[in-house]
């Protein structure tokens, strides 16, 4: 799990690259630390159902770094793709 | 001069920057405007001299500010004067107590700017300053503190004083 601090700064990091594009946000800064923290949650509670997704004969020749930044490339991907 | 009467009026390109955590200058569709982080306090300053038609009345400050993205939750501003005359050293800063403004609650378009008001009565609120002197305003987006909900960067459009 994230810290607040750790929350915090993905926040600030959120809002500056909205900020900068100027896209419009109906989500005050306590509301965006509350979904962040879901979402941080939800990683946590879903890590082994997505180490279970990986086809288990090579799933174990990746770190957990690894893992997770595969994870980051696909979601990534999937939002330049919106 | 009469209660309400504009005394003077800032605009982003007179800001002086202070060495750090200051508002950063940007465009909005070619308005120059000063953008104060949402995580961090931000400060600008601006010089001037109180102007002889002051008849005692107290100052009137007022920031007219849009948002870069957010449409919900209140922005936080929080101003200082520091006389200057004849009596501050320049190589040092005078400013007199912090006056919080009011949150103040965003446009529900973000482009809208709104408008924040704080009264500094005559007196130890305005450092005393007396007319013909030359003094400093310092405004800061007090992004930390928890009262400040907003999201995204606040950007100051345009300060008016007037006399109360």
């Amino acid at each position: 799990m994230l810290t607040d601090e750790q929350i915090e700064k993905v926040r600030a990091e959120f809002a500056g690259e909205l900020s900068k594009v100027r896209t419009s946000l109906s989500a005050t800064k306590p509301q965006c630390i509350a979904v962040l923290a879901a979402v941080d949650s939800w990683v946590g509670a879903n890590a082994a159902s997505f180490n279970q997704a990986l086809p288990q004969a090579v799933a174990n020749n990746f770190s957990a770094r690894q893992k997770l930044k595969l994870l980051r490339m696909i979601i990534n991907a999937r939002l330049e793709a919106l | 001069m009469a209660s309400g009467d504009t005394l003077l009026i800032f605009t982003p390109l007179g800001n002086e920057s202070p060495s750090s955590a200051y508002a950063t200058l940007d465009l909005r569709n070619s308005h120059p405007v000063l953008d104060f982080d949402d995580a961090t306090n931000e400060y600008a300053v601006f010089t001037s001299i109180l102007p002889r038609a002051y008849s005692g009345g107290g100052l009137t400050v007022s920031v007219f500010f849009a948002m870069s993205s957010a449409v919900s939750g209140d922005v936080l501003w929080t101003f200082w004067i520091e006389r200057i005359g004849e009596i501050q050293d320049i190589d040092s800063d005078g400013f007199a107590t912090e006056y919080y403004a009011d949150p103040k609650t965003v446009s529900g378009t973000s482009g809208i700017p709104v408008k924040v008001v704080r009264v500094l009565t005559d007196g130890a609120r305005m450092d005393h300053l007396a007319v013909g002197e030359p003094f400093r305003l310092k405004i800061r987006r007090s992004a930390e503190n928890e009262d400040d909900t907003a999201s995204g960067d606040a950007e100051l459009l345009a300060v008016e004083i007037k006399e109360t």
